[in-house]
């Protein structure tokens, strides 16, 4: 059936070239020495290419192999997951470059490729990679062409390419029905594997973690904000982890906690009397893949209907780490009373602190909350005025402090940022006996004009505290706001080389990173990032079903029979297409009607001959059927006429189909006037 | 062994049923046009090995939850699709036209002239003709246009020679559907004997170049033949003049005929008797064409048929039917 022939050295080239590009992405998650090899391979066997040698033999290729084969396994001893799968498949593609050799090869590595390019997407489903893979099939159709195009007929790489897009667009609508309507099913086995940036904030964090963050300029979250109102940047607060022990050195996570089913109907009597006040601020958070369990969420957000694990502090968790983009909603109120009354164990948690150590700052407290007549919240108001009066600096560079560290940073060192000032404003707090903790997350996001949605990175992160009052339950209270103005020595955004500057800064020496034109650009890519996430990326089965349901609860019958008609349509469509523009189709219709005509005729008695041309014909019967003549020679010139003119090349397809149709209405309506 | 020729007969049973389906299909013809009950799609070879990456694909989608993975599969599952429509119109409107069939002899190649001619505006590429398990020609076609093909076959037997059902195939675009059609041009060449060289004994002739043919060159002046011109000489017979000669170089020149002494050989069927007659047949053909490399006229005689003297190449070929036709075995 199809003959093992060597292939030409342009489709080499050709497949070397995919080769290459399909591994490019790969290269990166491969060890060196693994990336390198690939490399190798394919440019050996250009090498060989281009010198005409033959290829290597049997045994040389057993032992590549064996030692390409061996390394993979010993450098992935012990791991598993689709790395080791993607590296022993891109490291097999590479070798199988040097046993290209015949049309057979040609066609295994292009398909091959394609696999591979798509194997890329279990590690980065951004839009680029999108448009990349889509490179990669476009190179790898137009392959194909090049592959079983005629050896005499070839064509050049472009019309190739063209014919490749053509039928790349000729089957995307195929494909997004497919992609829509298909049923998802769910997972054979379990897996995680996509590639979890771990950048962000972790359940344990150290002030220096939390100073590390400064410079990332990575994504955290984006959020959309369903009635429209963005909230201002000072009433964004997005909270993600409280940290309720201090050991002297750090805070963390408390250890002992209930944690709360949100489907679960029966609410615990805590949050049932939790207040939520004011106007409702529905929102959706679309977070990437972190490795962690939080969810980030706006101060103060109530447990809606999501899977969510929700704790004492209303802090959301999700049932299992997050490895793949998540996008959930939830609505905030910006004025709530959470915890109005601490049970005593509840008090001790939040009083706790450790028994030895910063015995300064105790003392410092107490003096303080004499001087406050033991009223909490004039107590905590003198400590933050102090903040903002005496020289306290916000730096991100602050000396890392080993022993004592509130004293160290209340009276020594004076430089800190947000977690310092909130670890101390909460140490201060509980050394007199008001609960306080730190809460750790993100504060305020930068708005995308494009798609008026917030984009909240890593640097925004922060720390603040929330302290109890009687009655009033827990307020957030931001130490960092209160320091002066000139004090704040270096921000995030500077840190990461984001702050804008004007137009006319670029013209004095300032970087082009920071010109507006560039942001804007990059707040475009971040939108349609955005819209492919949503669209294209995050659809799983759960979409599928809320599209199909949406539907399906409507109008069940009608759409699935309008459905069908639209697919028959589609591929009717296509037929007719090419039937209307196949020339055969306007002679069929006027030899239909000349043979008509000759039915006709038969049935009176006249038969035409076998092999009788309509010439001879008309004329022989003229001569049997004189009052006939005149019509006969009618019919037989219109179909002559007809015939021949749209044989000719220049005749244009629609102009002549309408002379035909014409033609063999003419022709009928004659023949049947003479019965 | 019996269980290799059973599944040979078995093979051969269907292949047998499939034909004659096939026959019921398609009426044998001159001229034909590819249409939409001729054309056959199926998964090539590589088709198969796309398929089983999609499924892959597929799979590793699902399983791992990835909606690109799902995009790009589906995306390839319409490509095969579509890629049967391309496949199919490539071929569809392909008109086929059995021009020539030009005779050969046994152990040669016969060849079929076919004219394929694409009256569309849609070009074709990369289409395989052939006949059945014979080695493929691959052509392509551009916009109205057409070309001529020649098909060859082994003549093996004797005889009328109908070379059967031509196959049309494409694998184009992509290589994964393959697109083909069964045709019958009706064509009908006829197989002459393969010639034996040989002694023969009536004459004395034998196989070698040396042969002296001149005694059959001796003329006498006389009505038959042309033989030349002379100058004219006074009193001559005026009819006999080349008048066109006089008047191109406006000298006069007479013809001159002669009469062939030898009336020519005789060929018998008698004379070259074999215990096998495609032997006789052979040596037969080697004298007819022997004869008539020489010039010389012959006659040939056969049980049933018999050919007048005559010499050229019109009555080579009438010999050569002759032969090729007698007690011919069935159409093949």
């Amino acid at each position: 059936m199809v003959v093992n022939k060597h292939i030409s050295p342009s489709v080499c080239f050709s497949l070397i070239t995919i080769n290459l590009l399909a591994l490019f992405p790969h290269l990166n998650l491969l060890p060196l020495w693994l990336a390198c090899f690939c490399c190798l391979c394919v440019v050996w066997r250009l090498f060989l290419l281009k010198k005409k040698i033959p290829l290597p033999r049997t045994f040389t290729k057993l032992v590549l192999i064996i030692f390409v084969s061996s390394g993979v396994l010993i450098q992935y001893i012990g791991k598993s997951g689709p790395e080791v799968g993607v590296s022993l498949l891109t490291v097999a593609f590479a070798l199988k470059m040097l046993e290209l050799q015949w049309v057979r090869d040609g066609y295994v590595i292009t398909i091959l490729s394609i696999f591979i390019a798509c194997m890329w997407f279990l590690f980065s489903m951004t839009l680029f990679t999108g448009l990349y893979a889509v490179f990669i099939f476009t190179l790898a159709i137009a392959l194909f062409v090049q592959m079983n195009r005629s050896h005499d007929h070839q064509k050049s790489f472009v019309s190739n390419i063209k014919y490749a897009c053509i039928m790349l667009l000729q089957s995307i609508p195929m494909m997004v029905i497919l992609f829509v309507f298909f049923p998802r099913v769910d997972p054979i086995w379990a897996n995680n594997t996509q590639k979890i940036d771990e950048t962000g904030l972790k359940e344990t964090m150290s002030p220096s973690d939390l100073a590390d963050m400064a410079g990332k300029n990575q994504l955290a979250f984006r959020v959309e904000f369903l009635k429209g109102h963005i909230p201002t940047e000072d009433q964004l607060y997005w909270r993600a982890l409280i940290l309720s022990e201090f050991d002297g050195l750090e805070w963390s996570v408390k250890s002992s906690e209930d944690f709360y089913h949100t489907v679960k109907m029966n609410r615990p009597l805590w949050l049932r009397e939790t207040q939520f006040l004011g106007k409702p601020i529905p929102y959706r958070v679309i977070l990437p893949a972190t490795g962690q369990r939080f969810a980030v969420s706006l101060e103060l957000s109530k447990p809606g209907t999501e899977e969510f694990l929700y704790t004492r502090d209303l802090r959301f968790l999700f049932p299992d780490k997050i490895v793949q983009t998540k996008e959930y909603e939830m609505v905030a109120y910006q004025k709530f009373i959470l915890e109005n009354k601490l049970s005593k164990l509840r008090y001790d948690q939040e009083t706790k602190l450790p028994i030895e150590g910063n015995e300064r700052s105790k003392s410092y407290a107490k003096k303080m909350f004499g001087e406050a007549r033991q009223h909490p919240r004039v107590y905590i108001q003198s400590i933050l005025n102090s903040f903002k009066q005496e020289p306290f600096f916000y730096t991100l560079k602050a000396p890392k402090l080993e022993k004592d560290i509130i004293d160290a940073f209340l009276f020594e060192s004076r430089k800190g940022f947000c977690a310092h000032y909130a670890s101390a404003l909460v140490f201060l707090a509980r050394s007199v006996g008001i609960p306080a903790r730190v809460v750790v997350g993100y504060q305020g996001g930068e708005i995308n004009p494009f798609g008026q949605y917030l984009v909240v990175k890593q640097l925004d992160a922060h720390a603040w505290s929330e302290i109890w009052f009687e009655e009033a339950g827990w307020v957030r209270y931001d130490p960092t706001t209160y320091i002066a103005e000139s004090r704040i020595l270096d921000t995030p955004e500077q840190m990461a080389g984001e702050a804008t500057v004007s137009d006319d800064a670029i013209l004095v020496g300032g970087s082009f990173q920071q010109w507006a034109g560039f942001r804007a650009i990059r707040q475009w890519g971040d939108y349609m990032e955005l819209k492919w996430n949503k669209v294209v990326v995050s659809f799983d089965k759960e979409r599928q079903e809320a599209l199909l349901s949406q539907f399906w609860g409507k109008l069940t019958r009608q759409l699935f029979l309008m459905l069908s008609a639209v697919a028959l349509f589609l591929m009717g469509a296509l037929f007719i297409w090419f039937w209307l523009t196949s020339k055969k189709s306007q002679l069929n219709e006027l030899e239909k009607a000349y043979l008509e005509y000759c039915a006709l005729l038969e049935e009176n008695g006249f038969e035409r001959k076998q092999g009788e041309t309509p010439e001879e014909f008309c004329r022989r019967i003229s001569v049997l059927k004189p009052d006939w003549a005149q019509t006969l020679r009618m019919i037989t010139d219109i179909f002559y006429q007809e015939y021949y003119a749209s044989l000719e090349p220049s005749a244009s397809l629609r102009g002549s189909r309408k002379k035909c149709k014409k033609a063999a209405h003419a022709i009928v309506r004659l023949a049947k006037s003479l019965m | 062994m019996s269980y290799f020729s059973g599944i040979e007969s078995i093979s051969g049973k269907i292949d047998s049923l499939v034909e004659s389906w096939l026959d019921g299909r398609i009426k044998p013809s001159k001229k034909t046009s590819l249409k939409k009950n001729h054309i056959f799609v199926f998964p090539s070879l590589y088709g198969w090995y796309y398929i089983l990456m999609m499924i892959v694909l597929f799979i590793g989608g699902i399983n791992y939850g990835n909606s690109l993975i799902l995009g790009f599969t589906f995306w390839s599952c319409s490509l095969f699709v579509v890629n049967v429509f391309h496949v199919y119109f490539n071929l569809r409107d392909l008109s086929f036209h059995g021009s020539k069939a030009f005779n050969s002899f046994v152990g040669d190649d016969a060849i079929f002239e076919i004219i394929v001619e694409n009256l569309g505006r849609h070009p074709r590429d990369a289409i395989n003709i052939s006949f059945k398990n014979n080695r493929k020609i691959t052509f392509s076609l551009s916009a109205k246009n057409s070309k001529t093909i020649c098909l060859q076959i082994k003549a093996v037997k004797r005889g009328r020679l109908n070379p059967g059902k031509i196959l049309i195939e494409s694998l184009f675009p992509l290589g994964f559907i393959r697109g083909w059609a069964w045709i019958d041009l009706d064509f009908e060449a006829i197989v002459y004997p393969a010639p034996i060289p040989c002694r023969w004994d009536q004459t004395g002739l034998d196989e070698s170049e040396e042969n002296d043919f001149s005694f059959s060159k001796k003329t006498k002046i006389g009505t038959d033949d042309f033989d030349g011109l002379k100058i004219f000489q006074e009193g001559e017979s005026i009819k006999r003049i080349d008048w066109k000669h006089w008047a191109r170089t406006d000298s006069l020149y007479s013809k001159v005929f002669v009469n062939n002494l030898h009336q020519g050989f005789s060929l018998k069927w008698e004379d070259f008797e074999d215990h096998n007659i495609e032997n006789t047949l052979s040596y037969l053909t080697y004298w007819i064409i022997r004869l008539t490399k020489e010039g010389q006229n012959f006659s040939l005689e056969l049980p049933t048929t018999q050919m007048e003297l005559g010499a050229g190449p019109l009555h080579l070929e009438k010999c050569l039917n002759a032969l090729a036709l007698w007690h011919a075995p069935a159409i093949q």
